[in-house]
């Protein structure tokens, strides 16, 4: 790649700036690029980066920039400037060097893990739940139908009612046991976020 | 590398350079690279912010068959210059109250 190269490519990834900031953009590191003496387009790569890397470095700061301006003066920002500025800033993150792809992949495996401890979690007491209510639902049925039941046919009626007390018998030991799971669920899941805070407090210090 | 050093105290320090002279954004580079290790498309950002300020004026002089672009500090830029140095001087006392003036206290390992 060239010199001509270089900002010809720079000069079109800066298409979002108006025709000064990129006129004065350009203008600043052509004259920085010919003060240093760099020979070649890998030369100018090697000290400001990739064309796109620059460019995604100054389109950052104008975009922060101008956000921050127009809240300031009370101004709606347009939901497509923000989109605009999101779009630039994941960009920015993605050609910036790998310890930030690394960060978000890390980032987004605890969201993974978050996801996965909370849906065992609910299936967990959903089931549990489920059959609690069931117990006490055959329960309640068994002994309806076999009170009724006891005066036509007692024999069929009394064991109706021993099926009713039984499932009844069943579904009120399942209660403790849904207490117990819902306690020893809630002090995992503040363990979990014990962890987690202590792993991205450390990753943070590590980052300054 | 060591601590990240923020805006307020970048600005300072491209205006101080200025301050002593007028120079160009590499030169301008070359001199704070000799101290602090900045890349190049970092200061970019400071001085388009500075000018917009209008702390940094700018010039265009000629050299070697095109015009080089030199950064001049404004009245307004000496102010900040001279107000950023105080709350240095405040904020580097306050932080060496907390990391070099504190001793272990007597009888304590």
């Amino acid at each position: 790649m060239t010199i001509a190269d270089y900002f010809a490519e720079l000069t079109r990834l800066l298409a979002p700036l108006t025709a000064d900031e990129r006129t004065e953009a350009i203008e600043y590191f052509q004259d920085y690029v010919a003060d240093a003496q760099f020979s070649d387009g890998a030369a100018v790569t090697a000290e400001l980066g990739s064309p796109r890397q620059l460019a995604l470095k100054i389109l950052a700061d104008y975009s922060i920039k101008s956000s921050a301006a127009t809240s300031a003066d009370g101004e709606k920002v347009s939901p497509r400037a923000n989109a605009r500025q999101i779009w630039t800033i994941v960009l920015a993150i993605l050609s910036a060097p790998m310890s930030i792809p690394v960060a978000i992949m890390i980032f987004a495996l605890m969201i993974a893990l978050l996801l996965i401890v909370s849906a065992l979690s609910a299936a967990l007491l959903i089931v549990l739940a489920g059959l609690c209510l069931t117990g006490l639902f055959v329960s309640g049925f068994a002994l309806w139908s076999g009170i009724w039941l006891v005066f036509s046919d007692p024999m069929i009626g009394i064991s109706y009612l021993g099926l009713g007390l039984a499932a009844g018998g069943a579904g009120v030991i399942l209660i403790p046991v849904l207490k117990w799971a819902a306690q020893g669920l809630a002090s995992v899941w503040a363990a979990f976020f014990r962890w987690l805070y202590r792993k991205v407090r450390r990753q943070r210090q590590e980052a300054i | 590398m060591g601590m990240q050093i923020s805006a307020e105290l970048l600005d300072g320090i491209v205006l101080a350079v200025v301050q002593q002279a007028d120079t160009y954004g590499y030169a301008l580079t070359q001199q704070i690279q000799e101290t602090i290790d900045i890349s190049p498309s970092t200061l970019y950002p400071v001085l388009r912010r500075l000018k917009a300020q209008g702390a940094l004026s700018t010039y265009d002089k000629p050299f070697g068959g095109r015009n080089r672009r030199y950064y001049q500090l404004t009245p307004l830029g000496a102010q900040i210059l001279r107000d950023t140095e105080k709350n240095w001087r405040t904020h580097k006392a306050q932080i060496d109250y907390f990391l070099t003036k504190l001793e272990p206290k007597e009888g304590a390992q």
